[in-house]
């Protein structure tokens, strides 16, 4: 008998970048407080900063536990920190626990069908999604980009390799119920689970590609992360460095700033940078 | 004259220009494995002044194995990593360690790997691949929607098993089952579908490619044991200066025995995480088991009759296993 895989099969490859600094979920703080850290195009600056932040929420969710936006503010920004910031990966382990673990009860608080998820099969998973409306998409995106970047941290442990399935359907019922939400990101998290592995083992590149020029598409150009993303996952899995090098460029000449996403195309044009410099060695 | 002329043959690894060795493989980029050999080629290209490059083409770019091993042919490639299957062609007694249900641990598997490793490794080479060592690939377990404890169990099973693959079949007609062959790639989607729903797999594999989802059960029974290698043709590692050559095997056997470690621990791993997904795990009776082995003794008498594996082979298989039941 043969085996068309092999050992040791770790997706440490997979780095979903959990950065998606939510303004509106964070606007219960105050409406414009968040974005003084989503419009900073000085990455050292609100590295420093955002921990004061973090504290913040984290008392004002010992004030109010049971608070649906609180909750998913604090998973949200944590998950942005350790996905950002945090080199250590144990402290980036531990950052993105308490992500997901606010991540989980603030869905627990939108809807008490969505507490215990881990006790759910994936089957039973999926049918919990199917019921979702659309006004439950800003309570997935949270969960489905706070499980992103707890998995993203833990690729040695296999019991979070085994929840990939778990986000990729979430983030499906995201797209299904309301495709433009958060400048279409969910279509960006969707091209990289589906560019994880290579076609013969059951990737769909095609499907990868789709979903990263629909996430350009529906933020008209504005999230310098998709086409990011788009260069790193699928033009380097299909090795196409045409493609790879064009989008990167493009990245590099755009305008960073763009209101609630300075933050994030700031770091996208940084990775872009970094990209190019190792094309010659990939490609 | 003459003695220039000599000379000049002496100097000629010398002047030849670098020589890249191109490796294809399945695994992304980033993966334990693509990461170590990149870290490898770092490392020769140093210890080598540069004479040797190595570049990996990750995430089965260059197409399967078949395609793989035709580009090798043509000198497009010069090795690939893959599973030991893709090299049987080579040196059909490296097929030892895939033996249906010979061992019961891997205590068992490292006492044999003690010894046979590095026979299948020369075995290997004299047949044209230069390797470095074999990474473990973890035992494969029979995972199933309904409990599979007995071979009638299975048998009632939609079993997968993969497609264009000569040594499957071989074993499926062994064992008296009818499975659906399928290419990898859509196993997902039939057993969502239903229309298989039943598979034997390492663990590994089964959370990475999420098939875990969809079935119940994981029969506690090592149904056989799995490793991969890299091979390098020899037509383009004998290019290499016999000076850069060692280098090239110091380090690249360094390299495959850590990542043999780090994979069998991965596999302890996700053996563990299966169940903790809430896999049920059965233990086929010991009469049920014995109805196995006897089938899987008459699978592997077929493998002997039809020259897959040499009897000397098997009986060298069979002596460490005794030696090593008989110290416990």
């Amino acid at each position: 008998m043969q085996w068309r895989f092999l050992p040791g099969f770790v997706p440490s490859l997979f780095v979903a970048a959990a950065i998606t600094l939510q303004g509106c979920s964070v606007a219960s703080i105050d409406d414009n407080l968040p974005y003084g850290v989503l419009n900073n195009n000085d990455l050292a600056l609100v590295a420093d900063g955002l921990p004061t932040y973090l504290l913040m929420v984290d008392g004002l969710i010992e004030n109010w536990p049971e608070s649906e936006s609180l909750l998913a503010s604090g998973a949200d920004l944590y998950g942005a920190y350790a996905g950002l910031f945090v080199e250590d990966p144990t402290r980036a382990r531990k950052l993105s626990d308490k992500a997901l673990g606010y991540a989980f009860r603030s869905a627990c608080a939108h809807d008490s069908d969505y507490c215990d998820l881990r006790e759910l099969s994936v089957p039973e998973f999926e049918t919990l999604l199917e019921e979702a409306g659309k006004g439950d998409v800003p309570m997935l995106f949270t969960l489905g980009s706070a499980w992103a970047g707890y998995i993203q941290q833990h690729t040695s442990d296999w019991n979070a390799v085994a929840e990939l399935g778990r986000v990729e359907a979430t983030m499906e019922r995201v797209v299904a119920l309301d495709e433009t939400y958060q400048y279409g990101q969910a279509h960006m998290y969707l091209g990289v689970l589906s560019s994880i592995l290579p076609a013969s083992l059951g990737g769909k590149p095609e499907q990868a590609k789709a979903h990263f020029e629909q996430a350009m598409a529906l933020s008209e150009g504005k999230n310098l992360l998709a086409p990011v993303l788009y260069a790193e996952k699928y033009a380097r899995l299909v090795f196409d460095r045409e493609l790879h090098d064009s989008l990167l460029e493009e990245v590099l000449a755009a305008d960073p700033d763009v209101h609630g996403l300075t933050l994030q195309n700031t770091y996208a044009q940084q990775q872009a940078e970094a990209l190019l410099a190792d094309a010659d060695d990939y490609f | 004259m003459l003695r220039l002329a000599t000379v000049l043959v002496a100097l000629l690894p010398l002047v030849a220009s670098a020589t890249t060795l191109k490796i294809s493989t399945l695994y992304p980029d980033g993966t334990t494995i693509v990461t170590g050999l990149k870290d490898a080629g770092k490392e020769i290209a140093e210890k080598t002044e540069g004479r040797v490059k190595l570049k990996v083409y990750p995430g089965g770019v260059m197409g399967d194995d078949r395609a793989v091993q035709r580009k090798i042919r043509i000198g497009q490639l010069h090795g690939q990593v893959a599973q030991g299957g893709a090299f049987a062609s080579a040196y059909k007694d490296s097929q030892i360690l895939n033996v249906p249900l010979a061992f019961n641990n891997y205590e068992e598997v490292d006492a044999v790997r003690a010894e046979l490793d590095p026979v299948i490794q020369q075995g290997l080479e004299e047949g044209g691949w230069v390797s470095f060592g074999l990474i473990d690939g973890g035992f494969a377990y029979v995972m199933s929607e309904k409990p599979v404890q007995s071979l009638a169990d299975l048998r009632d099973q939609k079993l997968w098993l993969p497609a264009n693959d000569e040594g499957s079949a071989k074993a499926a007609k062994a064992f008296e089952l009818s499975p659906i062959m399928l290419n990898i790639g859509s196993v997902l989607t039939s057993l969502q579908t239903g229309a298989v729903n039943a598979f034997a797999a390492p663990p590994v594999a089964a959370l990475t490619l999420q098939w875990y989802s969809r079935v119940n059960y994981l029969t506690d029974m090592p149904l056989l044991y799995t490793f991969g290698t890299l091979g390098i043709h020899e037509k383009f590692f004998k290019r290499l200066s016999e000076e850069d050559q060692k280098v090239v095997r110091q380090v690249l056997e360094s390299t495959f025995s850590k990542l043999d470690a780090e994979s069998r621990q991965e596999n302890l791993n996700a053996f563990q995480a299966v169940k903790q997904q809430g896999l049920e795990v059965v233990k086929p009776t010991p009469e049920q088991l014995a109805e196995w082995r006897d089938y899987a003794h008459r699978a592997t008498a077929e493998l002997v009759e039809e020259a897959e594996i040499s009897q000397d082979m098997l009986d060298r298989l069979n002596g460490i296993l005794a030696k090593q039941r008989e110290g416990q």
